[in-house]
């Protein structure tokens, strides 16, 4: 099956898409914030993500070559359906990098995609943070010994 | 005040932000080759003293406070002496609120800022922002996220209801509320005012 006859749909429910989160998108309380499981307008409502066979750790390091980012969650194909969206494999695409897949936002409304936005998130933290390790990272900002 | 060095080089800074504290002490050491930072903040104190640790790029900042004259020792686990850069005291910081720092540090995003095509938060939305800081320090658990196209999404949870209020670079203010349990939303649009700045905050205010 083929996205507009252009690109492979996922099918696999069971795979796990790597998404990177920046250090601005996480609120306060720690949390991812739901916008960065969403695509708005200047990516073309499509949601960059990469394939579970690059690795979390790769995919991390890949992005953070060049950008920011607290680490790499997970969004599986299922999740993905289960919200009433589909993802497609565009790393044909000579813009994209190995392993690149987009989550399809196009033509889901503003607030209708915010909200499968946040469940998208709510699944994803609810597994926690891929890479790094949280247990790894909780002790880099170990409290204090008094 | 001048901040002491605990070593020459290293990639580690801890990053102590005096808010409403008067006079703090900081005394760097090394026991048994693990550095510790003591942070002595004035008996006098009546606020509490915030420490933001800044260890490493992947690690979210994290705040720690003390109140009165209570001695705080930070440590770092497993990394010798020679990895800790210094320790600075921003003293300037001092009173200035949470939302004030977070739009402060908004304005050093540039474009490109999550990547192509990513816009720099919208200076005109921060200054509007800026204007309206006491009401949004109000809201328990607010948070700020810039959004890639200029906006700023004010967000927060008010029980089970997620909350968005998006305020634009075209003025208009734009509010979502997702009812987590029962699945309902309630979107809206109008121009960017004060008057609906506050409406919405006050109808909306966490739980």
């Amino acid at each position: 099956m083929t996205e507009g006859s252009v690109y492979p749909v996922l099918e696999d429910g069971s795979e796990t898409l790597l998404r990177q989160v920046h250090p601005d998108q996480v609120q306060e309380n720690g949390v991812p914030d739901s916008s960065a499981f969403m695509a708005k307008q200047p990516h073309n409502y499509l949601l960059s993500t990469r394939r579970e066979w690059v690795g979390a750790k790769q995919a991390y390091e890949d992005w953070v070559a060049e950008h920011k980012s607290v680490g790499t969650y997970g969004i599986t194909v299922a999740d993905i359906h289960d919200v009433e969206l589909s993802a497609f494999d565009d790393s044909t695409d000579p813009a994209m990098p190995q392993g690149h897949a987009s989550i399809d936002f196009r033509g889901v409304s503003d607030g209708a995609a915010r909200k499968r936005a946040r469940k998208l998130r709510d699944r994803s933290v609810q597994r926690e943070r891929i890479y790094p390790p949280v247990a790894e990272d909780e002790s880099e900002t170990a409290p204090v010994e008094t | 005040m001048s901040a002491p060095t605990l070593v020459a080089a290293g990639a580690i800074a801890l990053s102590l932000t005096v808010a409403g504290v008067p006079v703090v002490n900081v005394r760097a050491e090394a026991i048994d080759e693990q550095p510790r930072v003591v942070v002595l903040p004035s008996t006098q104190a009546t606020s509490p003293l915030t420490v933001m640790w800044t260890g490493s790029p992947t690690a979210r900042p994290t705040l720690f406070r003390l109140t009165g004259g209570d001695p705080m020792m930070l440590t770092r686990r497993n990394i010798s002496t020679s990895s800790v850069a210094e320790v600075n005291v921003d003293a300037a910081i001092q009173g200035v609120s949470a939302i004030s720092k977070r739009i402060a540090h908004l304005r050093t995003l540039g474009d490109g800022w999550i990547g192509d095509h990513s816009l720099a938060p919208n200076s005109g939305v921060l200054a509007w922002l800026e204007q309206h800081t006491s009401e949004l320090d109000a809201v328990r658990g607010i948070s700020l996220i810039p959004m890639e196209d200029g906006s700023v999404a004010l967000r927060w949870m008010a029980g089970a209801l997620d909350i968005t209020a998006e305020v634009r670079p075209d003025w208009t203010l734009y509010t979502l509320v997702d009812d987590v349990e029962s699945d309902g939303l309630e979107e809206h649009i109008e121009p960017l005012t004060d008057s609906a700045l506050a409406a919405f905050l006050n109808s909306h205010a966490s739980a």
